[in-house]
């Protein structure tokens, strides 16, 4: 899966780690789903789309 | 500065360490004032005392501390042990084959006191190792996959 999580963290000015601890994971998740290399779950997905106010499919896409 | 996750799951190991020890200490300064530095009638309740501890241990520090993971985490670890004890397993069974060779004479010439409990509990134990040996390698393999 793609994603744009990177670019809209960016847009925030936030780290990866203050990501993490406003998704309540890790900053090793944070990095690995940004670097396409971890799916995250449906609840995650969810919760990265309720933090960043848009649409699941608006952040994710299939490769 | 850990984040609030590390520090749950540290607080939690924590709690798991020092339950135990207590628990342990605790149980066996109570027993031993009762029954006596040397008195068998101590053993089973010593036992008992060290399995309360170990109980503890195992239950905090593994339950509480696994649902503080976060889900990449316990995805790693599931699989991870998955994969080391299924090699594990795997691997460890043609050194089993070869100690029976000659009616196990290669365990008995190491192995001091050569009852069975001794050859169970070697069996066990190094079955135990493998697993977390492999684990750990496969461990490896998800972080250098995953970083």
């Amino acid at each position: 899966m793609r994603n744009r999580l990177k670019a809209l963290r960016s847009e925030r000015g936030w780290s990866q780690a203050e990501l993490a601890e406003r998704l309540d994971v890790s900053r090793q998740s944070v990095n690995a789903i940004e670097t396409g290399k971890y799916d995250p779950s449906l609840p995650l997905a969810f919760r990265i789309a309720r933090l960043f106010g848009q649409p699941i499919e608006a952040i994710f896409e299939e490769r | 500065m850990p984040s609030r996750r590390q520090a749950a799951i540290l607080w939690s190991i924590a709690i798991a360490v020092i339950g135990a020890v207590v628990i342990w200490f605790g149980a066996a300064a109570i027993v031993l004032a009762i029954y006596g530095r040397h008195a068998p009638a101590a053993a089973p309740w010593l036992a008992l005392a060290k399995f309360a501890s170990l109980a503890w241990a195992a239950a905090v520090g593994w339950l509480v501390t696994w649902r503080r993971l976060d889900e990449m985490e316990q995805e790693a670890r599931k699989l991870c042990w998955f994969v080391g004890s299924t090699a594990a397993i795997l691997l460890t069974a043609p050194v089993m084959l070869l100690w029976l060779v000659n009616g196990g004479a290669f365990l008995a010439q190491h192995l001091r006191r050569g009852t069975p409990g001794a050859y169970f509990a070697v069996g066990w134990v190094g079955l135990v190792i493998a697993q977390l040996l492999c684990s750990l390698l496969a461990r490896v393999g998800w972080w250098a996959a995953k970083r």
